[in-house]
């Protein structure tokens, strides 16, 4: 069953058409990774998920409820963190959480252990005094997601919610989304940071000028597009010969030596990478290093868009 | 070559907005001037009749003086106020500094490029003046005075704005400094407009005071003039040295340093306190009063203490200065609410608010409910002068009081802040940017509310006398400008004298009818700029 179902979506702002009919399904419990570049619509798209932004045409239902016609409805089942954290700077944690919570008309009764187990689910419940306006960067962004978990919504819109954080931090912030999707949340995250998403999202909806260029399981859309995937292995033993047989193992597009390392694209699909490390060993390499580059995701989002863009 | 001045010169000319402005400002010159025509001078024994207007010609330039200088003033401060501070905001004058352009010559050019602004407004109301000529009645020399007195004005309204430009490190804040230092010139030089050291007078701190003395005051004009160059000075002495302004605005550190001292007295007095302070059911309201908020009633104290020694003072000494008292407080309502409402936006938290339930009009509402302690607080202070008048009785200090006149100020305390507060809303909810909705509401709040006054000053000016009954009670701020006129006795000698209480109740209907408009306009604006969905 669909949390999401968008058909035929429009967004303008004056003659600005930000999103040109857009269709898409986003299934219960899923992590939809939202793609594409600065302007493309994603922001205007989740904004119009989150009763925002109204449609100028189309329909976006939310959890069964039309955004423009019950956005109320649509509000009690959304949690939306905008790429800001909208945070309040003056406010302590537990203040900040406590004012979301009266706001969500939670009952005061009920707030205090409910802020405390969002705090212990975000990692956050030692700095529940801290002020907001000292946190870092990466805590803001735990701190916000624990403010539209304070109500328990089935969707959350996360609007580039890696932008700005250090390694540590986007990798603190995969951790919880990843359980988060454990406790049966859909989330929606947009980025334009590609291989950012590839490690999280379990589906990926690619936008451009408004529209969707592709959309569905990371390896559907790599196998339409017929893209290469990148290996690199270092070798104790390089020479043409080694270079030769590489080229030679059936699903192998180009081997580039250099030095002690050999730069080989594969089809996805056409060799596995556990048989082309066997094959490597059989054509006599004493291999060192053995790295599958994640999926190029660049390449595929260049084919998909410079396809929109002349199409 | 002046390359600062063509490109300000062309960023000026291709600002549609200001084309506008100069059309409002030429439409309300021949109202303004129109009118002064039409008032037959009762004073003079003028009855009106074919030839009443020949010989009109001097009263006709004195009022085109007066209006084109107001619209400077009012116009050009908020354009000088930001000649640098932008700069600084998108990082470009530390690239110009490293230009072989020297500080003196971009103090310069920005300086010319405003006064050429300033003149374009004066330009448009030129046209008037053949109107003068040909009523006749102008000596040369008070033409050659009008001249300069406009001139003063462009100068001066664009150097002090520079000076704070130079100084500043926001557009806010920079203009807000100029028209604080503006608005005291022009409180000094009507009030002191004394001769000192026997040769000239303090009108030279605001050059349209010069134009209104009997006697012209060649000495003041050049004091002006010098004054204008100490302001450029002071721009070409501050612009390298606070490129890069670091730390808190100076505002904000003499606060911080109040804020200290209070401290420290708090915690000698009443011990330290730890309470837990968390939000009911209404916890826009609650954000709204506290932490470093003026609707916080722990800093509201630290404000209302030097608000109440100032109000009596300026309440005891003159009612004008009580009522300028009570304009002030307007503007830091208006200015409240305008930040409060935009600054949603601008910290982008607006988004986050509205899809946690809370409706806009929810949002709009108990932001109001923070601001009405503030409202009550400065109230009571407000008051302590007008109470104290009235409870020792008229005529207990010099100026002439009457005994209606506390509840003038009681219908103007508790009406016009509230009524700013609205306007200030009104204003938070049409402009995104923080700093655009205080200015935006400051102006507002200056057009309606001193706009309408202009027009009693200056058909006062061309009738030579008080019948502007109508002006009065048209502005919002007739309770106060009843105050005023009432601490000079000018309402006294209106034909009627029951026309004072006329007055009163009509401005009292009138303010509660324009609180019930801007209160549902705000309202209704609310669900329209703030909802999106």
């Amino acid at each position: 069953m669909s949390d999401v179902t968008i058909r035929g979506l429009h967004i303008r702002y004056g003659k600005t058409e930000a999103v040109r009919g857009l269709d898409l399904d986003i299934p219960a419990g899923a992590i939809v990774g939202f793609i594409g570049p600065n302007g493309a619509g994603k922001t205007s798209t989740i904004k119009c998920m989150a009763t925002l932004v109204k449609p100028f045409a189309g329909s976006v239902r939310v959890g069964g409820h039309d955004v423009a016609q019950d956005p109320a409805a649509v509000r009690r089942v959304i949690g939306y963190v905008p790429d800001s954290f909208g945070v309040y700077d003056d406010l302590t944690v537990r203040e900040y959480l406590h004012f979301f919570a009266a706001a969500q008309g939670i009952p005061g009764s009920r707030r205090l252990r409910l802020v405390d187990d969002v705090l212990a689910l975000t990692d956050l419940a030692a700095k529940i005094d801290a002020p907001v306006e000292g946190l870092s960067r990466g805590m803001k962004q735990r701190l916000s997601i624990s403010r539209v978990l304070l109500h328990d919504p089935a969707l959350l819109l996360l609007d580039e919610p890696a932008s700005g954080l250090d390694p540590h931090a986007r990798i603190e912030l995969r951790e919880l989304l990843k359980e988060l999707q454990r406790l049966g949340k859909t989330i929606v995250v947009s980025s334009h940071i590609l291989h950012e998403l590839a490690q999280l999202c379990s589906r990926i909806a690619i936008i451009d000028h408004g529209r969707l260029v592709a959309e569905g399981a990371l390896e559907d859309i790599w196998r339409t597009l017929g893209l290469l995937r990148l290996v690199l292995v270092e070798v104790a033993n390089p020479g043409e010969a080694l270079s030769e047989a590489a080229r030679r193992i059936p699903g192998v597009e180009s081997v580039e030596p250099s030095h002690e390392r050999l730069a080989i694209r594969i089809h996805e699909g056409g060799v596995a990478l556990e048989d082309l490390h066997a094959a490597l060993v059989a054509a006599g390499a004493r291999i060192r290093g053995f790295q599958a580059e994640a999926m190029d995701m660049e390449s595929a989002f260049l084919a998909l868009t410079r396809g929109a863009t002349h199409g | 070559m002046l390359p600062l001045l063509v490109k300000d010169l062309t960023e000026l000319a291709q600002r549609r907005r200001l084309f506008l402005l100069r059309a409002a400002v030429a439409v309300v010159g021949a109202l303004v001037v129109g009118t002064a025509l039409r008032v037959p001078d009762y004073a003079k024994g003028d009855l009106g009749g074919t030839f009443y207007l020949l010989g009109r010609g001097a009263r006709v330039l004195d009022t085109l003086v007066y209006t084109t200088c107001t619209a400077i003033l009012l116009v050009v401060p908020a354009f000088a106020a930001t000649a640098f501070t932008s700069e600084k905001e998108r990082g470009s004058l530390p690239l110009l500094l490293l230009t072989r352009l020297s500080p003196w010559r971009l103090v310069l050019e920005k300086w010319l490029g405003q006064v050429a602004f300033a003149l374009s407004l004066a330009l448009v109301l030129a046209p008037l003046a053949t109107v003068a000529f040909a009523l006749g009645g102008i000596e040369p020399e008070r033409l050659a005075l009008a001249g300069a007195v406009v001139l003063l004005s462009a100068g001066w309204a664009a150097a002090v704005g520079l000076a704070w430009s130079a100084w500043s490190r926001t557009s806010g804040g920079a203009f807000l400094a100029t028209i604080g230092w503006l608005g005291s010139f022009l409180a000094i030089a009507v009030e002191f407009d004394q001769p000192f050291y026997g040769y000239a007078t303090w009108a030279w701190l605001m050059p349209p005071v010069i134009y209104s003395e009997s006697t012209t005051h060649w000495t003041d004009c050049a004091i002006a003039a010098g004054a204008i160059h100490a302001a450029l000075a002071l721009a070409w002495f501050w612009l390298p040295r606070r490129v890069e302004v670091t730390g808190r605005p100076l505002l904000k550190r003499w606060f911080a340093w109040l804020d200290q001292r209070f401290n420290a007295a708090e915690r000698r007095w009443f011990g330290r306190t730890v309470a837990v302070d968390l939000p009911g059911d209404r916890p826009v309201a609650w954000r709204a009063a506290r932490g470093r908020s003026l609707a916080n009633p722990r800093y509201l104290v630290r404000l209302l203490l030097p608000v109440a020694v100032l109000s009596l003072i300026a309440g005891l000494v003159h009612p004008m200065w009580q009522a300028a008292l009570l304009g002030a407080a307007c503007l830091l309502m208006a200015a409240v609410a305008a930040a409060q409402v935009a600054g949603e936006r601008d910290g982008e938290t607006l988004d986050v608010l509205l899809t946690s339930g809370i409706s806009p009009r929810s949002l709009v509402l108990q932001k109001m409910t923070a601001l009405r302690q503030l409202h009550l607080g400065l109230a009571v202070v407000l008051l302590l002068p007008a109470v104290i008048t009235w409870w020792l009785g008229p005529g207990a200090f010099t100026h002439h009081r009457s005994g209606w006149e506390f509840w003038v100020v009681l219908v103007g305390i508790g009406m016009l802040p509230p009524l700013a507060a609205w306007g200030g809303t009104l204003a938070g909810l049409l402009v995104p940017r923080r700093g655009r909705a205080v200015a935006f509401a400051a102006l507002g709040l200056a057009v309606w509310w001193l706009g309408l006054p202009f027009l009693i000053v200056i058909t006062a000016l061309a009738t030579g006398h008080d019948n502007s009954t109508l002006e009065i009670v048209l502005s919002a701020s007739s309770p106060l400008t009843i105050q005023v006129a009432n601490g000079e006795g000018a309402l006294n000698q209106l034909p009627l004298r029951d026309w004072r209480v006329v007055i009163a109740v009509f401005s009292v209907i009138s303010n509660l009818a324009y609180l019930a408009i801007l209160r549902r306009l705000a309202l209704r604006l609310a669900e329209r700029c703030l909802r999106r969905a």
